[in-house]
């Protein structure tokens, strides 16, 4: 028995040296896909997380500002009036109330896009509510309902997912 | 004697056949993490399409309850289910998925039932027109996921006259111990019949009274020119007015959080 010679080594080195060029590209390949999904998948639930948040606080409003009652166009921001949530002055003063303004004390809250921050702004400041999100666009899909889009951007496609809100203003149920 | 002194004195070594051997052991092991990265993508797209798939179901579920808050004609959407019904749909925004929506009636007690038990244990307040069991299916090549829920009747105003309408009208005269049977509507604004509302009824004594029974749901009672008195001994003593007299069978509903109220006039005759 005796060791490689020189065009033996040379073989097994060349077919070595392949199939780690091989595998290497295909584990390569493998990462970038890896890395592209895991973008995809935080983008993905950033934007639901934010239709989530909008939605709810949609819900929630007294009064839509942005985009104005009527108005057919598509806004680049959702700005609303709801019930202050710290404000205590909507209790009732009285059993039963004289006049009871459940309404009385609001907070204006407006949600856009800043870079890929999606943002809330009220009056306790500005917070982030998601990041990855390239865009926002708000419309009235009924005469008392929102579609509320939020778009995200997959290395060069823009996906843009939408969800619908009913609104409760109290206009439309105590006229 | 070393591997290495035996190689370098051509003794012993490994062969051409045993490095090929070697290679193709590295080449299974090789494909053994090709395979699992590629498991390990594949299920990553799957749980990304199942996230889709929710994310869709729960839009379609949110288009369908704007679509049956959606007015149409002198009412909504949501009385005729037709076209919805066991309709299938797509959505450009996810190519590949295909959504199937199914609705049927629902029947829901009242909120109020253990609160009203004690009056309507054998016949419970039932809702059977106010509610649709939605089912939105979302499937794709592989997989599919399913939203169940409950899309309500939505609000409709009240009418702005003659809300609530009792039948009949028009102070029936009434005999001791007779009876007469009512009825209760109540109407939005578009004048239709607001469906599942509960009445309550009660006799607004004026210069005389009677007693009212009303079915568990209230759309229908009975008032009879009878006063049923329950004596201490636990027996019921029934009497009847001692003058002639009028009063006033009316039926209560609550609706949006506003009550209307609506009533008929009786006429009493003595014995």
């Amino acid at each position: 028995m005796k060791a490689f010679s020189l065009a033996e080594t040379l073989v097994v080195m060349l077919l070595l040296g392949s199939l780690l060029a091989v595998f290497g590209a295909v584990v390569g390949g493998y990462s970038r896909v890896s890395r592209f999904l895991g973008q995809k998948d935080n983008a993905l639930q950033a934007t639901l997380l934010g239709l989530q948040t909008m939605r709810a606080e949609a819900a929630e409003a007294v009064e839509i500002l942005d985009p104005p009652a009527g108005s057919t166009t598509e806004s680049a921001e959702l700005r609303l009036r709801k019930v202050d949530p710290l404000a205590v002055d909507r209790l009732p003063e009285t059993v039963p109330p004289a006049v009871w303004l459940p309404h009385r004390t609001l907070v204006t809250v407006r949600y856009h896009v800043v870079g890929s921050d999606l943002l809330r702004e009220s009056v306790g400041g500005t917070g982030l509510v998601a990041r990855g999100c390239s865009g926002i666009g708000v419309r009235y899909a009924g005469p008392a309902s929102l579609e509320i889009f939020l778009s995200t951007t997959e290395e060069t496609r823009v996906r843009r997912l939408s969800s619908q809100v009913i609104l409760h203003l109290p206009t439309r149920v105590v006229p | 004697m070393s591997w290495y002194t035996l190689a370098v004195r051509g003794r012993a070594a490994v062969t051409l056949t045993e490095s090929l051997i070697a290679i193709f052991l590295l080449v299974g092991a090789m494909t053994v993490t090709v395979i699992l990265f590629h498991g390990a993508t594949r299920h990553t797209t799957r749980t990304d399409q199942a996230v889709a798939g929710v994310t869709l179901a729960e839009k379609t579920l949110a288009w369908v309850r704007n679509w049956a808050a959606t007015p149409a004609g002198s009412g909504m959407n949501f009385d005729d289910w037709s076209s919805v019904a066991g309709s299938t749909r797509t959505d450009p925004d996810y190519p590949g998925f295909q959504i199937r929506i199914d609705a049927e009636r629902a029947v829901l007690a009242s909120p109020s039932t253990a609160f009203e038990d004690p009056l309507v244990v054998s016949n419970p307040r039932l809702m059977s027109a106010s509610f649709y069991r939605v089912r939105v299916r979302v499937s794709w090549p592989g997989d599919q996921v399913e939203l169940l829920s409950l899309v309500g009747d939505p609000y409709r105003r009240w009418a702005a006259s003659g809300a609530i309408q009792v039948a009949p009208g028009g102070s029936p005269l009434l005999g001791p111990g007779a009876t007469q049977a009512f009825t209760a509507s109540g109407r939005d604004a578009g004048g239709r019949i607001i469906t599942d509302l509960f009445f309550d009824w009660y006799v607004q004594p004026e210069t005389s009274n009677g007693t009212v029974t009303a079915t568990s749901v209230g759309d229908s009672a009975t008032f009879t020119n009878a006063i049923y008195l329950r004596l201490p001994s636990g027996a019921t003593q029934t009497r009847y007015a001692s003058q002639d007299g009028t009063c006033t069978v009316k039926a209560r509903a609550v609706y949006g959080g506003v009550e209307q109220t609506s009533g008929t006039q009786v006429t009493l005759d003595v014995p």
